[in-house]
């Protein structure tokens, strides 16, 4: 298996960990051997390695949305039939304020830290470089890093209120996309993965505790 | 996607477009890479339809009848070395609902469709 198959794989196991199994086990199944018609289809065409990772990568990228979306409306499906207990858990879990307010926490402050990062390494680039004109952020490839990065973290935070786990995944990844062109890297991603942690084991701890109530 | 009931995207346009074609070439069924082959060759694009558009399609089109599927006997992708494939074929609703797309069919994926057709979800071959 190339490492782009295994990229890939990874991907579409976390975002249908959770679903129903058929859901969950079918649409792995069917982009397994996507993965691997595709894979044999580039070798047997010749390409290199190079540029069956960027193939099978840009259909991997593109379909990001869709397939956040075909995950929201299974889990939507899948609580319409589900049993009562079920769906009441999820009712006064994942939607309630009481499970919202850490994830916003966590959000907000990623999105704080990352930008104190942001700003202070690219003040700290320039200064040190000493060639603070050519070193413009506007004219880096650090600001496409940052404005991808803060569009994950957003949507790590409205992903929050119903899938807690993607949302706290988003976050994170925004959080260090924004800051890998400073020295910054390092802190808001930890800050990022810590909060998000305890963010979400606490959001199931309370739905857990709705659930027996 | 939210969009009007009874109206066909341009993705799903492809798809039953594609999936006929296949038949007419004496392929009952295709499978998901087989489609995302055939709609990149009629588009001319080297970028291929991506996972999560073409399978969330996919999906749709079962639901409303205009595709039927099945799992291949996982014996013969083992027999082949390869994972089993889920296997495609529209349905009588489905080509239909192509037929009344009309010309919409023909032209490239991301063209807007506009045109009215009935989703009847009979699910006959």
């Amino acid at each position: 298996m190339t490492t782009i198959e295994q990229f890939v794989g990874a991907w579409v196991r976390l975002y249908t960990a959770g679903l129903d199994p058929v859901d969950r086990d079918e649409r792995r199944a069917e982009i397994a051997s996507d993965l691997w018609e595709h894979t044999r289809a580039l070798e047997a065409a010749g390409d290199n390695r190079i540029a069956a990772g960027v193939a099978i990568g840009a259909r991997w990228l593109l379909g990001i949305p869709d397939d956040l979306v075909w995950r929201t409306e299974r889990r939507r499906e899948s609580r319409g039939q589900g049993a009562e207990p079920e769906r009441r858990s999820s009712m006064a879990g994942f939607g309630s304020a009481r499970v919202l307010a850490l994830p916003v926490i966590v959000a907000v402050a990623a999105v704080v830290v990352a930008v104190v990062g942001v700003v202070v390494g690219n003040i700290q680039y320039v200064e040190q470089s000493e060639r603070i004109v050519s070193n413009s952020v506007l004219e880096s490839l650090s600001m496409v890093l940052i404005v991808g990065g803060f569009a994950a973290i957003v949507l790590g935070f409205v992903l929050m209120r119903r899938q807690p786990g993607v949302g706290a995944v988003l976050v994170v990844g925004g959080a260090a996309t924004a800051s890998i062109s400073t020295y910054w890297l390092i802190v808001p991603l930890v800050l990022a993965v810590v909060v998000s942690w305890y963010g979400v084991r606490r959001a199931r701890r309370i739905a857990g505790e709705a659930t027996t109530a | 996607m939210r969009r009007k009931e009874g109206v066909l995207l341009p993705i799903e346009v492809s798809i039953l477009d594609a999936g006929l074609r296949a038949r007419r070439r004496g392929a009952e069924e295709f499978h998901g890479f087989q489609l995302a082959q055939e709609i990149g060759e009629r588009d001319g694009t080297r970028t291929l339809t991506a996972h999560g558009t073409l399978y969330k399609a996919l999906g749709r089109l079962e639901t409303a009848g205009l595709l039927e599927s099945r799992w291949e006997d996982p014996n013969i992708g083992a027999a082949e070395g390869r994972p089993r494939r889920r296997l495609y074929r529209v349905t009588l609703a489905g080509a239909r609902a192509l037929a009344e797309a009309g010309s919409a069919a023909h032209a490239p994926t991301g063209a807007p469709v506009g045109r009215r057709v009935a989703l009847v979800g009979d699910g006959a071959p």
